[in-house]
C-alpha cells in the first residue's frame, strides 16, 4: 500500500501549550488574544494534513535591507501613534499576517538540523521557570485586569517604560528584527 | 527585601541566565546549544514552527499595545 501524501494528525505538546495559554486569555477576557491562539491551534492541527510541497525561502527575506526598512517604518508608526490606536493594531496585524503567510507558503518540512546538539535543557528550564513565575504572579492578581503591585507580571513592570514613544520605537524595531530571525529559521527548508 | 523586589530580582536573574547560556554556547559550543540551535530544534515540527511564530507575534501585540 503506498504511503499517504500527508501524515496523519498527531497532537503535539506545543498544541497543548497553545490551548492552555488560550484558556488563560479567556480568563483575561482578551478577545483578540483568544482568537489568535484559537487560529494558531487550528493551524497546528491542520497543517500536517494540509501542507503544501516545500518551497525555498523568498529572496527578499534573505536580504537585511527590506526588513531594516520595515523596522524603521514600524518604529516610526509606533512612536508617533498612541498605544491604543488602530494604526498600531493594523501595523502589527499586517506584520503578523505577512509572517504567517511566509511560514505557511514554506510548505512541509523543517530547517536543516543543527547537527550534533549539545545540552538544550538549560534553555527549557529557564523558559519554563519564567513562564511559571509569570503565571504565579498573574494568579495573585485580585482580578485578571488589575495588577498586584507586590507580585507584578512582566507587562506590569515594562508598561510604564513603554509609555515613552522612543522606547516603544526601539522595542518595535527590535521585535521586528527578532521576527525576521524567527521567520527565516521557521521558513527555511532542508534540501 | 519586599515581595516586589524579589519578583523583579527573579525576572532579572532569568534574563541573565538566558544571556549567560548564549555566552557559554559561544565560548563552549560542545557544552551548550546556542539559541539558534534551540530554535532549529523547536522548528523540527510544523506545530513547533507555528507555535514559535505565535509567541513572537503575541509578544509584540501584548507589549506594544496598551492593555
Amino acid at each position: 500500500m503506498p504511503a499517504p501524501d500527508h501524515p496523519r494528525f498527531r497532537p503535539s505538546p506545543a498544541l497543548g501549550v497553545v490551548v492552555l495559554a488560550g484558556a488563560v486569555h479567556v480568563a483575561r477576557r482578551n478577545l483578540v488574544d483568544v482568537l489568535v491562539f484559537l487560529l494558531a491551534a487550528v493551524l497546528m492541527a491542520l497543517a500536517p494534513t494540509r501542507d503544501r510541497a516545500p518551497r525555498p525561502l523568498p529572496r527578499w527575506l534573505e536580504r537585511p535591507w527590506p526588513v531594516a526598512g520595515a523596522a524603521v517604518v514600524l518604529a516610526t508608526v509606533v512612536a508617533l501613534s498612541p498605544r491604543t490606536s488602530a494604526v498600531v493594531e493594523a501595523a502589527l496585524g499586517v506584520v503578523g499576517v505577512a509572517a504567517l503567510a511566509v511560514t505557511l507558503l514554506a510548505g512541509r518540512g523543517a530547517p536543516a538540523a543543527p547537527g550534533r546538539s549539545p545540552r538544550t535543557w538549560p534553555w527549557a528550564v529557564v523558559v519554563l521557570v519564567g513562564c511559571l513565575l509569570e503565571l504565579a504572579n498573574f494568579l495573585t492578581q485580585p482580578d485578571p485586569q488589575t495588577d498586584n503591585p507586590a507580585h507584578p507580571t512582566l507587562s506590569a513592570l515594562v508598561d510604564p517604560l513603554l509609555d515613552d514613544g522612543w522606547v516603544r520605537a526601539v522595542a518595535a524595531g527590535a521585535w521586528l528584527l527578532l521576527g525576521w530571525w524567527v521567520v527565516r529559521t521557521v521558513a527555511e527548508r532542508d534540501g | 527585601m519586599p515581595a516586589r523586589g524579589l519578583t523583579i530580582l527573579g525576572y532579572a536573574a532569568l534574563a541573565a541566565l538566558l544571556v549567560g547560556a548564549e555566552l557559554v554556547a559561544r565560548w563552549r559550543p560542545d557544552a551548550m546549544a546556542s539559541a539558534s540551535a534551540v530554535l532549529r530544534g523547536v522548528c523540527r515540527t510544523r506545530a513547533g514552527q507555528l507555535s514559535l511564530l505565535l509567541w513572537w507575534w503575541w509578544l509584540g501585540w501584548h507589549f506594544l499595545l496598551a492593555s
